[in-house]
């Protein structure tokens, strides 16, 4: 026999929209009499409303934490587009349009935005060195201090670092000298891992070595500077790599160089 | 099936700028207007960045596309200031612009360089140890949302975060407003599996 209460069994659909307020007069209170009549009904919106959640708290923090000042550098950067200030950046409005689209990381330090458009359509080289600056300047002394450095242990990091990367990282050809290696660690940019060895520098605090797997072919170090580091960045045919920390750009060379002639070898 | 147009009440910030935008449209020299009404979206977008990139970060679950993505909506904004309509929310027109500026050209794009898409809950990981330590029950809603189908958790996020109707939310995402419903039921039914029945059910809006 079939069950007349269950044939009027609402969609999932139509108790969700009850439950979010969406429905109205007719439909509303045909929903809510049957939810007080029908135990079927009534079950499936008890389940139904167990989904309640502090969502709108939950995504509160997330907007705490998002780089306002940095956005507003960005918006703050964008040219007019009727007043003709385009054509004084020498940036084409499309173009524009065609680099912010283009997954550029825009400067962080965002003096101004626009350095970054330049290397548009360079396979977005920079970004993950922009990345790894940013979290870098977020380290102290104090963040790498208490770190074990016992080499098993360290061995045992760049190793794993290593196979995430598809790389061998031995801990001599890593190690810099009279600045102790402090921790090797898998991160990710972009969905793919991103390994980064810390050393603290007892003059100059944090430094790190980071390495991500690149296709861009080979490249001989250049240096820059970001977050009011130094940076030495190079790539072999299969990695990219860049050195980052407070020294002069003189000595993250020389340590860059060391570095990199040990990794070839 | 009809739907009410429910009051809108998650949102209490003030939208003047949508009136006040279009006000500047009838001014008597179109051109003029139409700079002005450039510069009155300008002026009113940076009071929605923050909003603007916690959406990008729900559609990219990555932060530096989120950050591409604002720009990007800027630009357009800008772009189409003449294109706004007056009398309509101006966050709900820049949310569709991020959303089709993500569907049409960084997704699209970022599946043909086979960048794929991180799993859930990658996101912040990257600057984790700052962010996660607050808010335990709070991330475990993020967790939970950000585990849904794109569709389903931007669909999650306008309507019960974002505070849109059902009507705005089929606006922003461009469909049928019968698949906000059938998406927000996914997601509710996905989202109550995992829920305690023991816990009595929050109400956080709307309903009853």
């Amino acid at each position: 026999m079939v069950d007349l209460k269950h044939a009027e069994m609402p969609s999932d659909e139509m108790l969700v929209a009850f439950l979010d307020g969406e429905l109205d007069g007719e439909e509303r209170a045909r929903i809510d009499r049957l939810i007080k009549i029908d135990e079927a009904v009534a079950a499936r919106y008890e389940f139904l409303s167990r989904s309640e959640m502090a969502f709108y708290d939950a995504f509160q923090p997330l907007l705490e934490n998002a780089p306002t000042a940095k956005l507003e550098a960005i918006l703050g950067g964008l040219p007019a587009s009727i007043t003709g200030e385009p054509a004084s950046r020498g940036l084409s409005r499309r173009g524009f349009m065609a680099a912010a689209i283009g997954l550029v990381f825009v400067g962080v330090a965002a003096d101004r935005g626009f350095m970054a458009f330049k290397q548009a359509s360079s396979d977005h080289d920079d970004d993950w060195r922009a990345v790894v600056a940013e979290y870098l300047s977020l380290y102290t002394p104090d963040t790498l201090a208490n770190l074990d450095s016992d080499e098993q242990s360290q061995s045992a990091q760049l190793q794993n670092v290593g196979d995430a990367l598809g790389l061998s990282l031995p801990l001599q050809a890593v190690s810099l000298p009279g600045i102790p290696l402090k921790r090797a660690q898998v991160l990710q940019y972009d969905g793919k891992p991103l390994g980064q060895i810390a050393y603290l520098d007892p003059e100059h605090g944090p430094m790190a070595l980071c390495i991500v797997q690149s296709s861009s072919g080979p490249r001989s170090p250049q240096t820059e500077r970001r977050h009011g580091m130094n940076v030495v960045y190079w790539s072999d045919q299969t990695h990219g790599y860049m050195l980052i920390g407070r020294n002069t750009a003189d000595e993250l060379n020389d340590l860059a160089e060391g570095v990199r002639t040990a990794l070839a070898a | 099936m009809t739907i009410a147009h429910r009051q809108l009440s998650a949102y209490s910030r003030a939208t003047p700028d949508a009136s006040s935008a279009a006000d500047v449209r009838s001014g008597p020299v179109w051109t003029e207007a139409i700079i002005a009404s450039e510069h009155e979206i300008r002026a009113s977008l940076a009071q929605y960045l923050g909003r603007l990139w916690r959406y990008g970060i729900v559609l990219s679950r990555q932060r530096d596309v989120a950050d591409d993505l604002v720009q990007a909506t800027c630009v357009r904004a800008l772009e189409r200031a003449s294109q706004f309509t007056s009398g309509t929310r101006l966050d709900r027109w820049l949310f569709s612009i991020m959303h089709s500026i993500w569907l049409n050209e960084v997704r699209s794009r970022r599946i043909r360089m086979g960048n794929g898409f991180v799993d859930a809950d990658v996101t912040l990981s990257f600057d984790g140890e700052h962010e996660t330590e607050t808010h335990v029950t709070a991330n475990q809603v993020l967790r939970q949302v950000n585990e849904l189908p794109e569709a389903q958790r931007t669909a999650v996020f306008l309507a019960y975060v974002e505070g849109l109707s059902y009507r705005e939310v089929a606006e922003v995402l461009d469909v049928p407003i019968g698949t906000v419903m059938s998406r927000l039921a996914t997601a509710r039914a996905k989202l109550a599996e995992h829920a305690d029945p023991d816990v009595k059910a929050k109400q956080m809006k709307g309903g009853k």
